[in-house]
């Protein structure tokens, strides 16, 4: 293909980047929302896929089968501890500002500067070659698609990747390092890298269904085909032990990696926002992975089925499309590569810059102005620096390229990258756990756990690249065999990978263990441990108190926090927290919450090391006794507890008093009601006794009476007594049945029977009425576990109040009895007055009648549906009217049958 | 929150077993499914599964993660 296309290509998209990156900054100065940027942050985490994913995984698959998967598998692992363990990383690194894995690992064992230093070189050695290998990836694409030979050894200037170099370069610094403060994020940087995961995912995808559907038939063909060719061994992995403890050693440096790796730390959580979006990346990451690995079996195999060979599989993705002459396709690829590989240079470099600045170059340079008393303003030193070390790096991995990467194929430089940054982890995992993990363990570990994977990893590297020596491999070092680096204390079964991450963890984490112990920890490192193994509970504490004893001129703090981050902005920030924290500014010595806090912004400057060092240079400070650390600790820890004490007895306190007062109200309204129904009661005693009274004074003061008379008067006596009486027994009655004192005496009872029995015993009234009494049932016998006096009360009181207001000429009472469902319904119907429909609901209220009381004198106590009411509830029935006016009446009410 | 953490745990600790010697022994054969390479579709398969499972886990967390 022509050359000046794909090198305009290549120049046309990291314009389009240029203006994404641009795009989005302009946006969110302007306060305007990103679209889609919710998938942001889990597309950003698929920086993970790197141009070695893209070339090297169809590469390692032609030669190793599914081994390559397990380099993805490792992550999708790493997804399932995002929230038990990432979380708390994210959490501390909130609380302490800190902007990278050096000034993680140095924070935690008490902000010391060796660690860092050490961390940082680590870094440079394990990942400079990586992304001197995404340089390769670039310019083998390159030659692919140009069809030119590839490494001619031109000078470098006539070397079109040394150009995008300086490019990608030019990116990183305009919009890597825009502010001082690290730990503002870079958003426009971020979304360019999200872009980039969409254009390599689908390029890739489209090259993988161009070559699985368009070129053969599909997945099945292909591998029917592959079958056929005696391809089978690519389809399973090495079957031998050494084969599963490859798988297995992959597995874990992936999931290392995925975190620990400088591009990875710096997405995942340096450029988090919030600890909620992990909700989202913990399954939108593993899935892209999955997509992006479907096609890379097809891949390998329909290279090798049409080439013949595996040789060139690292570019197979590519040469495919041209050998079939799609000359856009493959462009597309080459984009999509070009993509992987710019993606992951541009974050490591920042990360990396970040981390040599801040370990390496920052230091010395500060000390040295410190003491030479320079005064002026730091934020362009800072930032200097960062830019030096980002052209710094950009040379180191362009140099390496050129020289030393042709020797190696890509899939060995990813590898080794990753099980460098393996020996992190156990410092990192230990920090957070274990408390008593010190500065000595941590520098052992990692020390050892480096060396030891650089010589039985690097040097049979570099062996086999023919750079040394066959006879160090062969006989060992001096002769001494059991020393050979890939057959270490004579253990000879291993692959060179796992040969050499089992060795380099075995003594990594045996130093760091061992030194932990037998070391005692100092003031700051007993801090550090407890704000980070205890984050969660720490996260408010570090705020309010500050491990911290000394005198500070406020004045020289808040001229050192504008130094680095300008005056504008410090005055800003240093208001903001003395206002939350209600700390006075304008006194003279500084609060030691408020030096605290300085140190924190200046961590997120220049890191923690550095931090604690300017500090100190513009302070007097007292030694703190490690006593002192733990009781403050403690201390606030036992304050954090206390409050959390408080506020659950708060709570179970407010919940009682709205108890108590739902309960007091309840009592008042009782009162009340229990106020009128004395009222009532006595109202209605009263009207009989007064009847009472009135015919007795008659009878006394008229001695001479008719006997007529006399037995007219004496009758309505008696009656009005039998009133009394039977008000009386009634109340008593309702008494009873509300305060729950009368028991239900349950039996079967045939209701039917029942019935007859009321009917039997009320025909006199209706005679005397000169009402018809009729019963309709069906011809069944229905038994019912009720209490048999209780609702022969209920069917008296019904039937007789029925038969009470039924019109003098042709009064008719008509009794049903039917099954529905569940229940078992008693109808009284009458062809009475009937009641409005507005009273259905009061009717049974207590004393109703009494209370609307009419001219008319009252039938009946007005206490009798209220007493049928709670009987029918205590039998868990219901009761109810059915009625208008002038049409008569239907009271009704139902047992429930079991 | 301290609530998901075993949920967490114990994916990745099934995850983890699943994608390992032995078990990964079982289908690490030449044979074939359908067509496909059992092994294929074996990691396939986990791999949608842990996807699966991390989603409907990660979609119960309380909205307030963050305190």
């Amino acid at each position: 293909m022509n050359k000046a296309l794909v090198v305009l290509c290549s120049v046309a998209y990291l314009a389009l980047l240029f203006g994404i990156a641009g795009w989005i900054e302009r946006r969110k100065l302007s306060g305007k929302s990103i679209p889609g940027k919710n998938m942001i942050y889990p597309l950003s985490l698929a920086v993970y896929c790197t141009g070695w994913t893209y070339y090297g995984s169809v590469g390692h698959a032609s030669l190793h089968g599914m081994q390559f998967l397990s380099i993805y598998l490792g992550p999708l692992i790493c997804c399932a501890l995002f929230v038990p363990v990432i979380q708390k990383i994210l959490r501390i690194c909130r609380t302490q500002r800190i902007n990278s894995v050096a000034d993680f690992i140095s924070t935690r064992y008490g902000k010391n500067f060796s660690l860092g230093v050490i961390v940082t070189l680590c870094y440079i050695f394990g990942v400079i070659p990586y992304i001197a290998l995404q340089l390769k990836a670039i310019s083998d694409s390159f030659h692919v698609i140009t069809g030119m030979p590839g490494y001619a050894r031109a000078a470098f200037w006539h070397d079109d990747s040394f150009y995008i170099t300086i490019l990608l370069a030019l990116f990183v610094i305009v919009f890597g390092t825009r502010k001082v403060d690290v730990l503002e994020r870079h958003e426009g940087l971020v979304g360019a890298i999200a872009f980039e995961s969409v254009i390599k995912l689908v390029a890739f995808l489209i090259a993988g269904g161009f070559i699985t559907y368009g070129i053969f038939g599909g997945f099945k063909d292909l591998f029917a085909k592959a079958n056929a060719a005696g391809l089978q061994h690519l389809f399973i992995m090495d079957q031998q032990a050494s084969g599963y403890s490859t798988w297995m050693s992959m597995i874990l440096v992936s999931m290392m990696a995925v975190v620990l790796l400088p591009r990875q730390f710096q997405v995942l959580i340096v450029e988090n926002k919030q600890e909620r979006q992990l909700r989202r990346a913990i399954w939108l990451f593993p899935l892209y992975l999955f997509a992006i690995n479907i096609f890379v079996m097809p891949i390998a195999v329909g290279g090798i089925l049409t080439f013949g060979s595996n040789a060139g599989a690292d570019t197979f993705v590519i040469s495919l499309p041209m050998h079939y002459g799609m000359s856009a396709l493959s462009l597309l690829v080459y984009i999509g590569g070009f993509s992987a590989a710019t993606g992951m240079i541009m974050v490591e470099t920042i990360a990396l810059a970040t981390m040599v600045s801040n370990h390496l170059i920052l230091p010395p340079l500060l000390s040295f102005r410190n003491s030479s008393g320079n005064k002026k303003p730091l934020t362009r030193t800072v930032l200097m620096a960062r830019r030096g070390s980002i052209i710094f790096i950009f040379v180191l991995a362009f140099g390496y390229d050129k020289l030393i990467a042709p020797y190696f194929s890509l899939v060995s430089i990813g590898l080794i990258s990753m099980a460098a940054v393996t020996q992190l982890a156990p410092a990192m995992i230990g920090g957070l756990y274990w408390k008593n993990a010190s500065r000595k363990g941590a520098i052992f570990g990692i020390l050892t756990g480096f060396i030891i994977w650089f010589y039985t990893l690097i040097l049979p590297s570099v062996v086999n690249a023919g750079l040394m020596d066959k006879s160090i491999t062969q006989l060992g070092p001096w002769g001494i065999g059991w020393l050979r680096p890939q057959a270490l204390f004579g253990l000879n079964d291993l692959e060179l990978l796992p040969h050499s991450v089992f060795w380099s963890l075995f003594f990594n984490v045996l130093s760091y263990a061992g030194v932990s112990i037998y070391s005692r920890l100092n003031a700051q490192e007993v801090y550090t441990a407890e704000i980070f193994t205890g984050i969660f509970t720490h996260t408010a504490t570090n705020e309010r108190r500050a491990i911290w004893k000394g005198s500070a001129d406020m004045k020289d703090v808040v001229a050192m926090v504008a130094n680095f981050i300008g005056q504008e902005r410090a005055e800003n920030l240093i208001n903001a927290y003395a206002l939350r924290h209600r700390i006075l500014v304008n006194q003279e010595d500084a609060d030691p919450r408020m030096v605290s806090f300085a140190e924190r912004i200046l961590s997120g400057v220049i890191g923690s090391a550095s931090a604690r060092f300017m500090i100190s240079s513009i302070t007097k400070e007292e030694d703190i006794g490690i006593d002192e650390v733990l009781s403050i600790v403690r201390e606030s820890q036992q304050v954090l507890e206390l409050n959390k004490e408080l506020k659950k007895k708060s709570i179970e306190l407010t919940r009682a008093t709205d108890l108590l007062t739902t309960a007091n109200r309840q009592l008042l309204e009782m009162d009340g009601m229990k106020d009128e129904f004395l009222n009532t009661v006595t109202h209605e005693l009263r009207t009989p006794l007064t009847s009472i009274r009135a015919l007795s004074e008659i009878l006394y003061d008229n001695p001479e009476m008719e006997e007529e008379q006399r037995v007219h008067y004496l009758d309505g006596i008696i009656k009005e007594t039998e009133r009394l009486t039977r008000l009386i027994t009634e109340v008593l009655n309702l008494e009873r049945y509300e305060s729950g004192r009368q028991k239900l005496r349950l039996g079967a009872v045939d209701i039917a029977s029942l019935i007859q029995q009321v009917i039997e015993a009320l025909k006199p009234l209706a005679k005397e009425q000169g009402a018809a009494l009729e019963l309709s049932m069906p011809n069944a016998m229905f038994i019912v576990q009720c209490d048999a006096e209780m609702i022969y009360q209920v069917l008296y009181n019904l039937i007789s109040n029925a038969l009470k207001f039924v019109p003098a000429a042709n009064g008719r009472v008509h009794v049903i009895l039917r099954e529905a469902y569940t229940e078992l319904q008693i109808w009284v119907e009458d062809n009475g007055r009937g009641i409005d429909p507005e009273i259905h609901e009061l009717i049974f209220d207590k004393f109703f009648q009494a209370r609307n009381q009419t001219l008319q004198k009252p039938v009946g106590s007005g206490l009798g549906l209220a007493i049928c009411k709670r009987i029918i509830e205590m039998h868990e029935g219901r009761i109810w009217v059915e009625s208008e006016k002038g049409k008569g009446a239907r009271f009704a009410f139902s047992l429930p049958v079991n | 929150m301290t609530a998901f953490r075993p949920r967490f745990l114990l994916i990745a600790v099934m995850l983890i077993l699943l994608t390992n010697y032995p078990l990964l022994s079982i289908s690490n054969k030449v044979f074939f499914v359908a067509g496909i390479p059992i092994l294929y579709l074996y990691l396939g398969m986990i791999w949608l599964l842990g996807i699966g499972l991390l989603y409907f886990t990660g979609r119960r967390l309380p909205k307030e993660v963050d305190e």
